[in-house]
């Protein structure tokens, strides 16, 4: 099987068991955040020659969405856990930090995965440049702390 | 030594850069502010010297050296803007993006001209990369933003 759609897979199911179904609607735009940085990263990367990930088109029609510039797969992947990520923030800020914290480390796993598994050539690049990723998580929690929790206690 | 410093040109963007920050500090909040330069000094210098060491752009000129960064930069732009960015955060957060935005432009403008003067070479990097990068700095600086106006809320 295709282990990019197999990733893919995997987190579809992650995201129907854990995702709250009222809140979908407004943690959506960490989804829409998350794959827009992903795909931006993706083929940034890729044009830079700093990383580019393999086999994204294995068993599969080697088309536009599914190469290794492009990367459907991995765009839909950050899609689901970016809305999981806002999803699972808490109120207090410490524990947001905390949260930010264990998301990149769960990214900074799943990238030595990636690596491991021959899926992608890092040629100018490390498994543990995470970096953004968690400055994109803090970002995503201050947009909820500000418009989605504060829309709450407006409403109240 | 000393007139080889005086024409570096990382010593002039040193010089402006501090000259803007005495004009337009205010040094009634610099203690809480000073965080926003501090962090913007740890990230830059991260990022930085791993850029170097990957090859994806360096520093020409560098005057004096800190972890193969130019040290008229981190301590001058990257300090200073990074003080001033958090100082003038506005209260609305519609508004904060904004700010994010001109911050980012003049960031990247500022990334293009000492591209232009030669001092900033980028082998497998570019202002694209660059703005998007910074727009995930800035983003979580304003969370950081918050939570410092949450933790000295709470201790007034």
């Amino acid at each position: 099987m295709n282990p990019w759609l197999f990733s893919f897979l995997a987190s579809v199911l992650l995201f129907i068991l854990l995702a709250d179904w009222k809140q979908v609607n407004i943690n959506l735009y960490g989804g829409i955040l998350s794959a827009v940085f992903i795909q931006a990263e993706t083929i940034l990367a890729a044009n830079l020659g700093l990383f580019e990930y393999n086999l994204v088109s294995l068993n599969m029609p080697d088309i536009f969405l599914v190469s290794n510039p492009v990367n459907i797969f991995l765009t839909g992947i950050a899609f689901s856990m970016g809305i999981l990520i806002v999803q699972f923030y808490p109120r207090k800020m410490g524990y947001q930090l905390l949260s930010a914290l264990v998301w990149t480390l769960f990214l900074t796993g799943f990238n030595f995965l990636l690596d491991t598994f021959g899926l992608v050539n890092y040629l100018r690049f490390k498994p543990y440049f995470v970096v953004r990723q968690l400055l994109l998580f803090l970002f995503l929690a201050w947009i909820k702390n500000n418009f989605v929790f504060q829309a709450r206690f407006t409403r109240r | 030594m000393a007139n080889d410093i005086l024409l570096n040109k990382w010593f002039f963007t040193f010089i402006t850069g501090w000259v803007v920050f005495l004009i337009l500090v205010d040094r009634k909040t610099l203690n809480k502010n000073i965080w926003g330069g501090i962090i913007c000094c740890l990230l830059e210098l991260w990022e930085d010297s791993l850029a170097y060491l990957m090859g994806m752009y360096f520093f020409k000129e560098m005057g004096i050296e800190i972890l193969n960064v130019s040290a008229f930069f981190t301590f001058g732009i990257t300090l200073t803007m990074g003080i001033l960015f958090m100082q003038f955060i506005p209260g609305n957060p519609v508004l904060q993006i904004i700010h994010l935005l001109a911050f980012n432009i003049g960031f990247t403008v500022f990334e293009a001209l000492v591209k232009y003067a030669g001092i900033l070479e980028t082998p497998h990097w570019s202002l694209t990369a660059s703005f998007l990068n910074s727009i995930l700095i800035f983003g979580g600086i304003l969370w950081f933003n918050d939570y410092l106006n949450y933790k000295t809320g709470r201790q007034r």
